[in-house]
């Protein structure tokens, strides 16, 4: 079966699913809290941001809360959610063969 | 302030070619002006040279001055300047953004998520080919197949060839879009950035022609769309002679002014010199009757020949005809060709001779009429 343009996140798109798990963001807010948490190894281009966050509110991950001005605020939505857990433990099982297998050589 | 115009060297969909332009002619002191390609045209302002970086970005939806999404959202164009990006014009489907700060974070930096904002362009595209397709497919089968030679005829050779040569480029444009779509999809979803440079000179002449082609392609069909109208008028009025007339082939016939107006309708073409529709009713000593004569005298023999051969199989008859017709045997006739079919309410006859074509329905109203032969010989004789 076809996999959707959704179902493999970039690193990109889980970073931005991850900084709406914490709380509602707008995109600025969104850019500066990945470029924090990764230390500055992962940062969100304005064209790469809006893309993802227009795609994810086409597919209902996420959906807008308030508009203020020409700021928007985001939050995620269960599927928004469903996807980013399921995204965290396939990195974690990842992570986890290649300890192991690092310790058996 | 002296403003520069050019024709673009690449296609909107060379992105790296586009941006390593725009990029280039800035360093030589060109900045992309906001009202750029309106007729496919970039214009560009003086300013100091500098190094200034230029982007393209697809539109998520079909960008046109129609539909109101000819430049982005305010909210969006907003949020790209909060990151040093300024909106600067659209070139077709993309939107085109500039940054002076060299520090400025780059607008895209995740090529699989740019692979996804390219998908749906390309998608577009296909479905705009489709239809096209689907289109002429359509045409073809509503005119029961391709009378070429017979809308040069009626429709004007200018306006066909150039419809016709319209129609292969925007095929052939389209295609080129795709491909390069699908290269630069491949490539972002390699995870390789499209910010590259780019030899946008190699090219850029073949794309130059095909891009004149495309602005001069629709203002010839349109020019002769415009001076294509053929003239209309009753046959009493008509004060040249016409090469073949009922009166020519029915002895003694003269027009009969009743409730049905006598017609001629005139065309010309540069491939089809000559040609006429005439619609005409009459009276003759043994009763009346009604004749319909497309006559075409062509550049060429075999262009007669084609003529003949489409009005034979796709020229439409009268919806009250059934399409079961019997040949008539004509015998012996001094012609390239001679056709002659007996429909329920009219004969038919097809005739060639050297450069002249014609086709003549009929009827007569009384049984005491011509024979087929006798209408062709007297066609004939006319032809002379």
């Amino acid at each position: 079966m076809p996999k959707g343009p959704l179902d493999i996140l970039s690193e990109s798109m889980f970073y931005v699913l991850m900084a709406l798990s914490k709380k509602s963001m707008c995109g600025t807010e969104i850019a500066e809290w990945v470029t924090r948490r990764t230390g500055g190894r992962v940062t969100l281009g304005p064209g790469t941001l809006y893309t993802i966050l227009g795609k994810f509110k086409e597919h209902r991950m996420i959906q807008e809360v308030a508009v203020d001005g020409r700021k928007r605020t985001y939050r995620i939505t269960n599927p928004g959610l469903n996807a980013y857990w399921a995204e965290r433990d396939r990195l974690r099982a990842c992570v986890r063969d290649a300890d192991m297998t690092e310790r058996r050589y | 302030m002296e403003k520069k115009y050019m024709l673009p060297p690449c296609p909107e969909f060379n992105l790296q070619a586009n941006q390593t332009w725009l990029d280039d002619m800035a360093k030589q002191g060109w900045l992309l002006t906001d009202d750029s390609f309106f007729l496919g045209v970039a214009v560009f302002e003086p300013s100091a040279p500098s190094h200034m970086r230029y982007r393209l970005e697809a539109a998520q939806t079909h960008a046109s001055l129609f539909n109101g999404s000819d430049r982005p959202e305010e909210a969006l164009i907003q949020a790209n300047r909060e990151f040093g990006w300024e909106y600067v014009t659209r070139r077709g489907q993309f939107y085109i953004y500039r940054c002076a700060d060299p520090a400025a974070v780059e607008l895209h930096t995740d090529p699989q998520v740019q692979a996804l904002s390219v998908d749906a362009l390309t998608k577009r595209i296909r479905s705009e080919l489709i239809w096209s397709i689907c289109h002429v497919l359509l045409l073809l089968w509503l005119h029961a197949g391709f009378s070429f030679a017979l809308f040069c005829a009626l429709l004007g050779t200018p306006l066909m060839v150039s419809g016709l040569a319209l129609l292969i480029w925007s095929f052939c444009d389209r295609l080129c879009r795709i491909h390069r779509l699908s290269s630069l999809r491949s490539q972002l979803r390699e995870n390789r950035r499209a910010t590259q440079r780019s030899d946008w000179r190699s090219g850029a002449r073949c794309h130059r022609a095909a891009a004149v082609a495309g602005i001069v392609l629709p203002v010839v069909w349109i020019f002769a769309v415009l001076f294509q109208f053929p003239s209309k008028l009753p046959l009493a009025q008509m004060e040249q002679q016409l090469p073949l007339t009922a009166s020519q082939i029915v002895p003694d016939a003269e027009i009969d002014e009743g409730f049905l107006d006598s017609t001629v309708t005139l065309y010309e073409d540069i491939l089809f010199p000559e040609s006429y529709e005439l619609r005409e009713y009459f009276r003759f000593p043994e009763g009346s009757g009604s004749m319909y004569i497309h006559y075409h005298r062509t550049a060429a023999p075999f262009l007669a020949r084609r003529l003949v051969y489409e009005y034979e199989h796709y020229f439409d008859r009268e919806p009250f005809e059934k399409d079961e017709r019997i040949p008539i045997e004509l015998g012996e006739l001094d012609a390239d060709l001679a056709l002659c079919y007996r429909g329920d309410y009219l004969d038919e006859l097809y005739l060639v001779r050297g450069t002249k074509a014609v086709y003549i329905r009929w009827q007569f109203h009384q049984d005491a009429a011509l024979t087929a032969r006798e209408v062709a010989l007297a066609a004939l004789e006319a032809l002379d």
